[in-house]
């Protein structure tokens, strides 16, 4: 018996270091996450932004694409949504565009209390990068977080149609 | 000779704790209002009107409350000597059954609450919001494999199962629901609505979780460790009974300081290369004295064989004393001790122990053959000296010379006409306790004067 319970202890730890090292998607960004703590609530073009470079998107832009309009090259647009809000809290995002392009996306605001906190910090850099790639609000809404992926386009495309109005 | 007789003397208990059962209540009902309190603050019938929430909310309230229960599990059966005194360790087993049950239950409700509720939320269905779940969320996929260790706890706990498998499998079993509460906390800490994001409720959560391991550590590990140390318990002597019965005489240093009375028990382990894994209780056979202490078994499967064939020398490491059937529970001058089969053992200690006026002492013996009676020579001196009276009441029920079951009411009136002025204590297989039970019921025996322990849970 104590042989018995000796193999089992140690299939049991062994089980038990695989689950440990098993990471999903938004636990390897933790880190970077933990650090970008999304503030500011109602910053208009020009003020200071918050920096996007704890983001681990692959995409990732250098800290320096989000600095205020006047110190940027010609050309170069922020421009902030309206703050959206809806059940789980509130979104909002500034854009920075160059020439019409979308150079950069920053949620200024997402949901940051309890289990939504969780699903904002999953879906941020997803958004992001899916704004990039589409330059539009035409955007695939995130399994798992359909509302605040609304909410996330919504504020999205009310400061492209600013910038482009 | 009457002036003795109408005394009460209690035999004062070495240790004791200024705790009440109320005390324990107040501590177990504050702790869990306050924790819905919590889920009420963080959420709570507020999430109702979220698609889903109605689910989410109440997998929110589940999870805490079944996580609460499983502590509380632990407390249980941490063999604390505060809770063995209050309630007596058979109370706290037979509870710990029912909570464990209950634990199992919320904890599986919590998980397809929170998938229903999610999936809803999200417009996908419940099979792939497992997936999601699994893959996504922080430490789910840990807390899902402690669940499944937890059930599997649950479902050999069932009778019918634990009935099919030998007690070390089902103790091995057991102890994986240590690593299912353990698993299950990263994933509180990381998404839950509750701890994520509130300081002060993460630090009350996890000094629950410190108190309880506190208590742990220190009665199932350290009490026993220092026991041992201090007293170096060695293997003196092995008797033989009856057949198949065994006495094994225990001696160490400083025994007068061991904190024991007589109807107590330890749980044993001889430290023998098959022995020393596995702890059984044994209550002490005869009063503590000082210089030895004994127990006797009952060669009752592998086991007790095996400690039948102790070596003389061989280290012992005990851990107790446990019990609540001494003579601190006195009620009454007058005693009855009704022992079943080898359930003698604590009682005959008590025999000796237990102050008693001449005359107001009877025992009943009730074994089905003489050869399983243990101790006769001891109990007949014991109960001259003390000026008692013994009856044993052997044989078959429904052979010839025991007709009718002996400790049936009518039968125990006539034997003993006081019966409902006496304190009683009674061992023996949980059958006989239940059938005594049932009969000192029926002669309007006083619960409070009746002071039993139970080994077979």
């Amino acid at each position: 018996m104590p042989r018995r319970g000796a193999i089992t202890a140690f299939l049991t730890a062994v089980g038990v270091v695989l689950l440990i090292n098993f990471k999903t998607p938004s636990q390897q960004g933790l880190a970077a996450f933990s650090r970008q703590t999304v503030t500011g609530t109602q910053s208009t073009n020009g003020s200071a932004a918050p920096s996007a470079s704890g983001q681990p998107s692959a995409s990732s832009q250098p800290a320096a694409t989000s600095q205020p309009t006047a110190a940027a090259t010609p050309g170069t647009q922020t421009i902030t949504g309206p703050a959206i809000s809806y059940f789980f809290g509130t979104a909002q995002v500034q854009i920075t565009l160059q020439n019409g392009q979308i150079t950069d996306v920053t949620a200024l605001q997402l949901p940051n209390e309890g289990q939504s906190a969780w699903i904002s910090q999953q879906v941020e850099p997803m958004l992001r990068s899916e704004v990039l790639s589409a330059q539009s609000a035409q955007i695939n809404l995130i399994s798992g977080a359909t509302y605040t992926s609304e909410a996330y386009r919504e504020s999205l495309q009310a400061a492209l149609d600013k910038a482009r109005a | 000779m009457a002036a003795i007789s109408t005394t009460l003397r209690r035999v004062p208990m070495p240790r004791t704790w200024r705790l009440r059962p109320f005390d324990i209540g107040a501590l177990l009902v504050g702790n869990a209002l306050f924790i819905v309190a919590m889920w009420w603050r963080h959420g709570g019938v507020g999430q109702l009107a979220v698609p889903g929430g109605a689910f989410t909310a109440a997998g929110q309230l589940t999870a805490l409350l079944g996580t609460y229960t499983a502590l509380v599990q632990l407390v249980l059966m941490s063999r604390s000597p505060w809770l063995d005194q209050l309630f007596g360790m058979h109370r706290l087993a037979a509870w710990h059954r029912w909570i464990g049950f209950a634990t199992v239950w919320l904890l599986l409700g919590h998980g397809v609450l929170t998938t229903v509720g999610y999936a809803t939320l999200d417009k996908t269905s419940p099979l792939g919001e497992i997936w999601t779940l699994l893959t996504t969320y922080p430490y789910v996929l840990m807390a899902t494999a402690g669940m499944a260790m937890l059930l599997a706890v649950g479902v050999t706990s069932v009778r019918l199962a634990r009935r099919r498998l030998a007690y070390e499998s089902w103790h091995g079993i057991h102890l994986y629901a240590y690593l299912a509460i353990a698993l299950a906390t990263a994933h509180q800490l990381a998404v839950g609505t509750d701890f994520a994001h509130d300081f002060v409720a993460r630090v009350y959560w996890l000094s629950l979780y410190a108190v309880v391991a506190g208590l742990i550590l220190a009665f199932r590990v350290g009490q026993p460790i220092a026991l041992s140390l201090r007293h170096r318990l060695r293997v003196a002597n092995v008797v033989d009974e009856a057949p198949g019965v065994v006495s094994v005489y225990v001696t160490g240093r400083e025994l007068h300081r061991l904190p024991v009375r007589a109807g107590q028990y330890f749980i044993w382990r001889f430290l023998t290369a098959n022995g020393w894994w596995r702890g059984h209780p044994f209550s002490l056979s005869a009063a503590p004295n000082g210089e030895y202490l004994r127990l006797t078994i009952k060669d009752s499967g592998d086991y007790t064989r095996l400690l039948q064939q102790l070596r003389v020398g061989t280290g012992v490491f005990a851990e107790g004393p446990y019990g609540v059937l001494t003579g601190a529970r006195r009620t009454r001058p007058q005693l009855l001790l009704i022992a079943g089969g080898i359930g003698i053992t604590p009682l005959r200690a008590l025999l000796e122990e237990l102050p008693v006026g001449r005359g107001n002492l009877t025992l009943l013996y009730r074994a089905g053959d003489w050869d399983d009676v243990v101790f006769r020579d001891e109990i007949d001196e014991l109960i001259r000296q003390r000026g008692g009276q013994v009856r044993y009441l052997v044989g078959r029920r429904g052979s010839h010379e025991m007709p009718t079951d002996p400790l049936q009411a009518r039968e125990l009136r006539r034997m003993v006409p006081d019966i409902a002025r006496r304190d009683i204590y009674l061992c023996g297989s949980n059958q006989m306790m239940e059938a005594v039970e049932e009969s000192l019921h029926v002669l309007r025996v006083p619960p409070a004067q009746v002071h039993t322990e139970r080994f077979s849970y």
